[in-house]
């Protein structure tokens, strides 16, 4: 009975515990929370006069809630009248938190969006036009030009909603420790990349030379490879048909595809994603991969500094290279933002080089503002110098995937990658893939150049 | 003695080897989550793997209260999920009762209404919920997530507590109404003890989906600090990073109040529901 009567206290006191907790919204010192207020939805803090400013970033990790944190500190010392509530989100479900904020008219100031997004968000009217926050801006001549380009090519009407704080290039990562080990020179033509895939492949062993991406994401080296076997960088003809239907690929995605056929890339290459095919880089089951510049920090935490290379890929027989367009990640403002001024001081502040340069210093990102390229950490950044060589190189022709297209996400989940796949399981012909995938792209381009006359 | 040696065989290959097969099987992935969670990060990814974690390392864990404030999911967390299952099992009770007990016009229509609640997916009602908890001022605010788990739940629970009520025979509250009880008293003080199984499993249910709830958490919530466990698990794994000792560090922490739920309540899972009826 007394053991009983122990018992109901402590229940109890753990449930009024919980709920205190619960209830309380001391936000002090939590982290992502980027700053001190309890929550609130207006623009007024309860202290003063201060202005918030919702913040929604796209990629809140261990890595980034600190970096904007600081950030916004900075932001907040050189504005005081601005307060930024900063929410990082899981960057699987973003999209998700985005939408219903959209559908629910409950949208913040300010998100973070990357290029694939943005034509979607366009298409709804969520997204405020910047482009005369764009003429105005002071650093304007800093941002690279041809990223403001893409920016502008996400929307039909080519205006500007995003402005853009980085970009992500497509890359080859090498594992330099093991292939000077193994006395293995870096591939420079795709003829020589599929030998080295076949000469160092040892499935018995567990190791190989490559790590294929099958999974989620295969689009991006699937296309590099065989558009630069191909030689061209165009997806569409200028009727808008999608050239994916031309014998050529079908020859290239065979080769591609062969590299899983023959075994010269693990079994479970079918359905690597990112992760996977970076663990396996990392577990050094493999010594070569195709990725983008981002994953530069897995790089450092799984093999150390010193021991990996950013290279830039193979080239093909007329020695050209054709990689995918620099995608980039910047912010807009929301169209029903409450504080639209403030919104727009704060992603000036996250472009311009003093922000863009801090962030992209500590993420290892590819910064798109000229005036970082005199910075100190970035003249010393390794890595920085091949993407700069991969900007500048002539015999590097840039392939634009359309995310101008509705459609385009849709055909990635829905029909790229399950019918990549299905080539690597042999359930398909590479002709019938790509027929399929030409016809589909061909129509939703037309049907966006019809509605763009 | 052949014989014996036989059964004893038979039992061994039969019975304890499956047994122990099975439980490696079950086992070994959570044993895995635990020794990532004490590996350096280094460590992680080397080949050959390790299955003892050497060098042993506590950092995973400081970091994740530290730099991800995982307490304070933590206590959201059991906050909405102890609050959910108390009002779920509270309400099915009586409602598990009533549609055991009584007979009322539209009775298989409101059961049938309780079971088509359940062939809903959770997304479907997500923008007309939150456009309901916008406008009552709750988005943003825990207990959008309480009511919300609770109407989940509920359905489900009292579904299942009608069936237990209905294994139990009326002469039971009965016998004790004429001895003086109050109905409340009867089903709290007689009958309640009797299917003790049958709540305690409505509440492990209860809990642990509003433990693994992550949807409407996500979507309700617009504040890191009062982000719940799933989501703060969903953020160690970044666009492109994958932080594999903090996901390991925080699923040991987010398994532990299940265990030690299941622990505590198994007794309860197993007991008979005649043993429970007769008891004096």
């Amino acid at each position: 009975m007394k053991t009983k009567k122990i018992m109901g206290l402590l229940l109890a006191g753990v449930m009024g515990a919980t709920m205190l907790g619960g209830c309380g919204s001391n936000d002090a010192g939590s982290p992502g929370s980027g700053t001190n207020t309890s929550g609130s939805e207006g623009q007024e803090a309860s202290a003063g006069e201060k202005q918030t400013i919702e913040f929604w970033y796209h990629d809140g990790n261990p890595t980034s809630n600190p970096i904007f944190e600081e950030l916004i500190n900075r932001f907040e010392d050189k504005y005081p009248q601005y307060e930024v509530k900063y929410v990082g989100l899981p960057s699987d479900s973003y999209l998700q938190k985005y939408n219903t904020a959209v559908a629910t008219n409950t949208v913040p100031d300010v998100v973070s969006i990357r290029d694939m997004d943005v034509s979607s968000f366009v298409n709804q009217d969520a997204l405020m036009c910047l482009d005369e926050v764009y003429d105005s801006f002071s650093e304007k001549e800093n941002l690279n030009q041809a990223v403001i380009d893409a920016t502008r090519m996400c929307s039909i009407d080519q205006k500007l909603y995003c402005m853009p704080q980085y970009i992500t290039a497509d890359i080859s990562w090498c594992n330099t420790q093991r292939m000077e080990e193994e006395g293995i020179p870096v591939p420079a033509t795709l003829e020589e990349f599929l030998k080295d895939c076949e000469e160092y492949a040892d499935p018995e062993g567990g190791k190989y030379f490559y790590s294929l991406r099958g999974g989620a994401g295969s689009m991006e080296n699937l296309f590099d490879f065989i558009f630069t076997y191909a030689d061209q960088d165009n997806l569409f003809d200028e009727e808008g048909n999608c050239v994916l239907s031309q014998p050529v690929f079908a020859e290239a995605l065979d080769l591609y595809a062969g590299i899983y056929w023959n075994g010269w890339t693990s079994k479970d290459s079918v359905t690597n994603g990112f992760k996977e095919m970076v663990a396996e880089f990392g577990s050094k089951t493999s010594m070569y991969i195709s990725h983008n510049s981002s994953s530069l920090a897995e790089h450092k935490k799984n093999l150390g500094e010193g021991n990996f290379a950013n290279v830039i890929a193979p080239a093909n027989a007329q020695g050209n290279v054709v990689t995918k367009n620099l995608s980039f990640t910047g912010y807009s403002v929301m169209e029903n933002a409450k504080n639209k001024e403030g919104a727009v001081a704060f992603i000036e502040y996250l472009v311009s080089c003093e922000g863009a340069s801090y962030l992209c210093e500590q993420e290892g990102r590819v910064p798109i503002n000229n005036l970082i390229y005199e910075e100190e950490w970035y003249k010393n950044d390794s890595y920085n110098n091949v993407y700069q060589e991969l900007m500048e190189a002539d015999n590097v022709k840039f392939l634009t995937h359309p995310v101008w297209l509705p459609q385009w996400n849709e055909f990635r989940s829905k029909y790229q990658e399950p019918g990549f796949q299905a080539v690597l399981l042999k359930e398909k012909t590479s002709e019938q893939v790509l027929q399929e995938w030409a016809d589909y792209l061909s129509a939703a381009q037309k049907e966006y150049l019809e509605a763009n006359k | 003695m052949k014989r014996a040696a036989k059964k004893k065989w038979k039992k061994i290959f039969g019975c304890y080897i499956p047994i122990l097969l099975f439980t490696i099987f079950t086992i070994f992935p959570f044993y895995w989550f635990l020794c990532t969670s004490f590996k350096e990060e280094s460590s992680i990814m080397e080949l050959p793997i390790r299955y003892i974690p050497v060098p042993f390392t506590l950092d995973n864990y400081k970091n994740m209260l530290a730099s991800m404030g995982f307490d304070r999911y933590f206590f959201n967390s059991l906050f909405v999920s102890v609050l959910t299952t108390v009002i779920v099992i509270l309400v099915a009770i009586w409602g598990g009762f009533a549609i055991s007990r009584y007979k009322f016009r539209g009775k298989k229509f409101t059961f049938f209404l309780l079971l088509i609640t359940q062939m809903l997916p959770g997304v479907v009602i997500l923008i007309p919920l939150f456009t309901v908890f916008n406008r009552l001022g709750l988005i943003n605010n825990l207990w959008s997530l309480v009511i919300t788990n609770t109407t989940v739940n509920l359905p489900f629970c009292m579904i299942m507590m009608s069936g237990f009520f209905s294994g139990i025979p009326s002469t039971l509250e009965e016998a004790a109404q004429i001895d003086g009880c109050s109905i409340w008293k009867a089903i709290f003080k007689i009958v309640v003890p009797a299917i003790m199984p049958g709540v305690v499993s409505s509440a492990a249910f209860a809990f642990v989906n509003s433990w693994n709830e992550f949807v409407y958490a996500l979507n309700f919530i617009n504040d890191s600090s009062k982000f719940t466990l799933p989501v703060g698990l969903s953020m160690m794994k970044g666009e492109f990073t994958v932080n594999y000792g903090g996901l390991a560090a925080g699923t040991i922490v987010a398994l532990i109040p299940v265990l030690l739920i299941f622990c505590y309540i198994q007794k309860y899972l197993v007991q008979g529901l005649a043993a429970g009826a007769v008891k004096g």
